[in-house]
């Protein structure tokens, strides 16, 4: 049974806003903030690590290499990864339920004044990516405004999608430049979490702010709801989506072939 | 910071969906994208993707509208774009005009003249003949 109060709140407040903040509890927001300081001083021989303020002494040449390193640390640690579902798992069982599969975790840092990291406004679906998913979103600095990510609630994403999916004439920037009253920054302080829908565009502007974003992504969705009706898009499980948290009938139909039997 | 536009950079643009004969995963299209442009001695700058519902190349025409000069572009085929002849050969005059140099790697052309966008159309005209 949930442990989370007040389920018809959030209920409520996702269908509207197509996301949720939550607190994350204290430990884990540590455990998982030390973890990625300890492999930062690893990769880049570094004795301090101030994340807010990495950008004043770590240059930008050198920060996709450390980034796909630090992904590949992250990913293969699993305490990490068990700490990462740990801090939402009540919340990902009410979205999308406790038989998952996920994506692989993604790291975000975002330095101030750096066009280079700019992710444009888009839906997951876009490339093929199920409309079943919730993506988990944690920043490990307090994010507000352009060093933050922004959402557009589901009508308007609607609305603007159907322009999308219609027009000849309109570009994904004039689309972008015209609707930006309706855009929504979300403001998270460190220590706490956020699922939302990637159904809703969504997506990052220029960091104009005084501070560098660090912040990890990581899609969950059931195992057993639909994914992309194109035939060969590889977002399915084995290609893009990873068995996560299988329950023991669907370990027992991977063990014993009685699924032969039926076809 | 201020990134100056790069007469040696290239834009890589990839497919969801199958085009023309082939399907080739995003991630596969990029790998083999960068390799292209390692070898041609050309920046490669990430992918965009086009949006798999709807058939207006919406992610096509906003990465030329936004290319700044001297900036180019490289695909995977020339089967990634628009099957229809009419807006096919659209997209091609712009990027013509716009004197944007496009690489295509499987049928290794690069248009950078009129001669090079006949070559295209004649792709597509014997590929049709021939039924392929």
């Amino acid at each position: 049974m949930s442990m989370i109060k007040n389920v018809n709140n959030i209920e409520k407040f996702f269908l509207k806003n197509g996301y949720i903040k939550f607190k994350i509890k204290k430990e884990i927001i540590d455990f998982l903030r030390k973890k990625i300081i300890f492999y930062t001083k690893e990769i880049s021989g570094l004795k301090k690590v101030n994340l807010e303020k990495f950008h004043d002494y770590y240059e930008i040449e050198k920060l996709n290499n450390l980034r796909i390193k630090l992904y590949d640390k992250i990913n293969s640690d699993k305490s990490f990864n068990k700490k990462i579902f740990e801090s939402s798992s009540e919340y990902i069982d009410l979205m999308v339920g406790s038989e998952l599969c996920n994506g692989n975790l993604n790291l975000s840092i975002q330095y101030p004044h750096d066009k280079t990291s700019i992710l444009s406004m888009h839906t997951d679906f876009f490339s093929g990516e199920s409309i079943f998913q919730v993506n988990l979103w944690l920043p490990f600095v307090n994010v507000k405004k352009t060093s933050s990510m922004f959402i557009i609630n589901p009508e308007k994403s609607i609305n603007l999608l159907k322009k999308i999916k219609e027009s000849k004439k309109f570009t994904m920037s004039n689309i972008f430049k015209d609707n930006k009253k309706d855009i929504k920054w979300l403001n998270i302080r460190f220590g706490e979490g956020m699922l939302f829908t990637p159904n809703c565009l969504h997506g990052n502007v220029m960091n104009i702010e005084e501070t560098t974003r660090w912040s990890i992504n990581v899609r969950f969705k059931n195992l057993y709801s639909p994914y992309s009706k194109i035939k060969e898009n590889e977002k399915k499980i084995g290609s893009f989506y990873n068995l996560y948290t299988p329950k023991i009938i669907t370990q027992f139909n991977l063990k014993h072939s009685f699924d032969e039997i039926i076809t | 910071m201020k990134l100056l536009p790069n007469k040696n950079l290239l834009k890589s643009y990839v497919t969801n969906k199958r085009f023309g004969p082939y399907y080739f995963p995003v991630r596969f299209q990029n790998k083999i994208l960068k390799q292209y442009c390692e070898e041609k001695n050309k920046i490669f700058s990430l992918s965009t993707g086009e949006i798999t519902f709807g058939d207006n190349f919406i992610q096509l025409r906003s990465l030329i509208k936004n290319l700044k000069k001297n900036e180019g572009l490289v695909f995977i085929s020339l089967y990634v774009l628009p099957k229809e002849k009419g807006f096919r050969s659209k997209i091609l005059n712009s990027l013509r005009v716009k004197k944007i140099e496009c690489h295509f790697i499987f049928e290794n052309i690069i248009l950078k003249s009129n001669n090079d966008l006949k070559k295209i159309n004649s792709f597509f005209k014997l590929r049709d003949f021939t039924n392929n």
